[in-house]
C-alpha cells in the first residue's frame, strides 16, 4: 500500500515491514526505513539486490506486496527524480537542453496547460542552479556524461522538487566528472535544503557524500550515519546473509 | 510542366499527396525515436487486409481499413500488456497473419485484383473527391490531438519511467500515437499504397534527425523533406509514367541517401 503522509510531519518518505517479489522470487523482504526533510540518505548494495525496485516502489511506479510505503503529502510532483541508465538511451534523441529541462513542467501543467510564467520562472531558475545556461541550445546527444547528468539534474530541479532521488547516476561518467557531479549535488542538497535519495552500488561515493547509509541485498543489511559506517563490517554482514537464503515469496504471484 | 494542373485528377492527387506529407513524419518522428518505427509495417498490411474487406462488403475500403487497423491496435496492446507477448513477434504475427487472410479472401474473389494493386503500391489516378474528404478529416483529427499533446508524446518519447514517476500514463499515449499512425496509414493508401507508407514515416525523420537541432527543428525538417519527396514524385511518376508511390519512395531514399554523404564530409 503506498499512502501519504502529513508534510507537518518532520518525515518525508517511510516505508514499514515493505516486501516486494516477482514471479516467486522475494526481490524485497521486510524492509524499514524513514527518510527525515533534508536528509541525505544514500543506498548501496550489490547489483540485483533491489535498489531500483525500491526506488519505483518510493515513485509509485511498482506497488509494495505487502507491507507500505509512506511518502511526504503532495510528494508526487514534487519528486525530482534522475533514472538508471538514462544517459545511455538518448543517442540519436534529437532534442535540444532546453526542450529535455522543459519535461520538468510538462506534469504540472497538465493536459493542454500552456507553458506559463510560472513555468518559465522554474525553468530559468533550474537552469541558472544547474549552472547549464551555456548548453540550451545543444542536443543532448553531442554533450559529454557530465553535462548530461547536470542537464538530467536541471530537468529534475525543473519540478521544483522537496526531494531529489538519483539512481546510479554517475554511471557512464568518467571520474573528474563523477566528483564534480557529486560537489554539485551535495551544493544543491545545502543551497535548497533539498532530501536526497542516492543509489549506488559504490560504497565510498555513498558514504562520503550521504548522512545515513543503508544497505540493502533483498532485505535490510544494514542502516546507520554514514560518519560511524564502517566498510568491513558491511562487507562482512553482506557475506554472512549471502549464506542465508532469501525467504521465498508465495507461488503464483506475479509483479 | 504546369499542365499537370489542368487535370482535376492530379490536383486531388497534389492535395492529398501534401497532407500525407505533412502528416507521416509527424507521427513518424515519435515512432522513430520510441524504437517502434515496424509498427506502421505492420498497421500498413492489416490496412491492405481491410481494404479487402471494403472490396467484399461494398463497404468505402478506407473506413474499413480505418475499422481494422484500429481493432489491431488495440489487439495488439491487449496482448503485449495483459498476454505478455513480446511486441516484436506480435508486430510479425500482425502483419503476416492479416497478409495472410487478405491472399486467401483475393484468391475467393478474383473480381477486384486489378484496383487492390492500387492500394498496395498507390496510384494517384484513383484519388476520389471523397477520398479527399475523408483524408481531410483524419489529417485534421491526427494534427489536432499531436498539437494538444505534443508535450505528453515528447516526454514519453523521451524516458516512459520519467514520464510515469511525473504523472503521465505513457500507455495511454502509447496507444493514443499507435491510433494516429493507424490513421495516417489509412490517409496514405490512394497515394503510397500499403507497402510504402511505413518509407515515407521513417525515411524523412532519419534524414532529418542528421540535420536537426532539436525536436521541434527535427520534427519541421522532416515535414520539410516528405514534402519534397511527395511533390517532386508526384510530378516524376506522372510524367515519365511510374508508380507514385515507387516513385515517392525512392526520392525520399535519394535524399536520404545524399543527406547521409553530405553529413559524413
Amino acid at each position: 500500500m503506498r499512502h501519504l503522509v502529513d508534510s507537518e510531519n518532520n518525515t518525508h518518505i517511510s516505508a514499514k515491514n515493505l516486501s516486494f517479489y516477482y514471479n516467486g522470487h522475494s526481490v524485497l523482504h521486510d524492509i524499514n526505513f524513514r527518510v527525515k526533510r533534508g536528509e541525505y540518505l544514500g543506498i548501496v548494495g550489490p547489483n540485483g539486490s533491489g535498489k531500483t525496485t525500491l526506488i519505483k516502489i518510493i515513485l509509485g511506479l511498482l506497488s509494495p506486496k505487502s507491507g507500505s510505503i509512506e511518502v511526504m503529502d503532495d510528494l508526487k510532483s514534487r519528486i525530482g527524480y534522475v533514472p538508471q541508465y538514462i544517459s545511455e538511451t538518448i543517442s540519436q534523441f534529437p532534442a535540444t537542453v532546453i526542450e529535455i529541462v522543459q519535461t520538468g513542467r510538462t506534469a504540472i501543467r497538465g493536459i493542454l496547460g500552456r507553458f506559463s510564467v510560472d513555468d518559465a520562472r522554474a525553468v530559468e531558475n533550474a537552469v541558472q542552479v544547474s549552472g547549464i545556461k551555456h548548453l540550451l541550445k545543444r542536443r543532448l546527444d553531442e554533450l559529454s556524461g557530465g553535462e548530461r547528468q547536470k542537464v538530467f539534474i536541471a530537468r529534475a530541479l525543473a519540478t521544483e522538487p522537496l526531494i531529489l532521488i538519483l539512481d546510479e547516476p554517475d554511471a557512464g561518467v568518467d571520474f573528474i566528472s563523477q566528483e564534480a557531479f557529486y560537489d554539485f549535488v551535495s551544493r544543491l542538497h545545502k543551497k535548497l535544503g533539498l532530501t536526497v535519495v542516492l543509489v549506488s552500488h559504490d560504497i565510498d561515493t555513498v558514504v562520503r557524500e550521504a548522512d545515513s547509509v543503508m544497505c540493502i541485498n533483498h532485505t535490510l543489511v544494514c542502516y546507520e550515519r554514514a560518519d560511524s559506517f564502517v566498510k568491513e563490517k558491511y562487507l562482512e554482514k553482506l557475506r554472512s546473509k549471502k549464506e542465508r537464503r532469501v525467504p521465498r515469496a508465495e507461488k503464483n504471484s506475479h509483479a | 510542366m504546369l499542365e499537370i494542373f489542368q487535370f482535376d485528377f492530379m490536383i486531388r492527387a497534389f492535395i492529398a499527396g501534401s497532407v500525407i506529407a505533412i502528416i507521416a513524419p509527424l507521427v513518424g518522428i515519435f515512432l522513430v525515436v520510441r524504437r517502434y518505427a515496424l509498427i506502421a509495417d505492420t498497421l500498413a498490411h492489416i490496412t491492405f487486409f481491410g481494404v479487402v474487406v471494403g472490396f467484399m462488403s461494398g463497404l468505402p475500403p478506407l473506413l474499413t481499413a480505418l475499422g481494422t487497423s484500429l481493432a489491431a491496435v488495440f489487439g495488439i496492446e491487449r496482448l503485449r500488456t495483459v498476454q505478455k507477448l513480446p511486441s516484436d513477434s506480435l508486430l510479425s504475427l500482425f502483419l503476416s497473419g492479416s497478409l495472410a487472410i487478405a491472399t486467401v479472401l483475393i484468391s475467393m474473389h478474383r473480381g477486384f485484383n486489378l484496383n487492390l494493386f492500387s492500394f498496395l503500391f498507390g496510384s494517384i489516378t484513383t484519388v476520389s473527391h471523397g477520398d479527399i474528404i475523408t483524408i481531410l478529416v483524419l489529417a485534421v483529427f491526427v494534427i489536432g490531438v499531436i498539437i494538444a499533446f505534443y508535450k505528453e508524446l515528447f516526454f514519453i518519447s523521451f524516458n516512459e519511467d520519467l514520464a510515469q514517476a511525473s504523472g503521465i500514463r505513457p500507455r495511454s499515449f502509447g496507444i493514443l500515437l499507435l491510433v494516429l499512425a493507424a490513421c495516417t496509414v489509412v490517409v496514405s493508401l490512394k497515394i503510397v499504397g500499403a507497402l510504402l507508407i511505413s518509407a515515407l514515416m521513417v525515411i524523412p525523420v532519419l534524414t532529418a534527425i542528421g540535420y536537426g537541432r532539436g525536436f521541434l527543428s527535427t520534427t519541421i525538417l522532416a515535414v520539410f523533406f516528405s514534402l519534397t519527396s511527395v511533390i517532386g514524385g508526384i510530378f516524376i511518376s506522372y510524367f515519365w509514367g511510374l508508380s507514385s508511390g515507387g516513385t515517392i519512395v525512392c526520392l525520399a531514399l535519394a535524399i536520404f541517401v545524399i543527406s547521409i554523404f553530405i553529413n559524413s564530409k
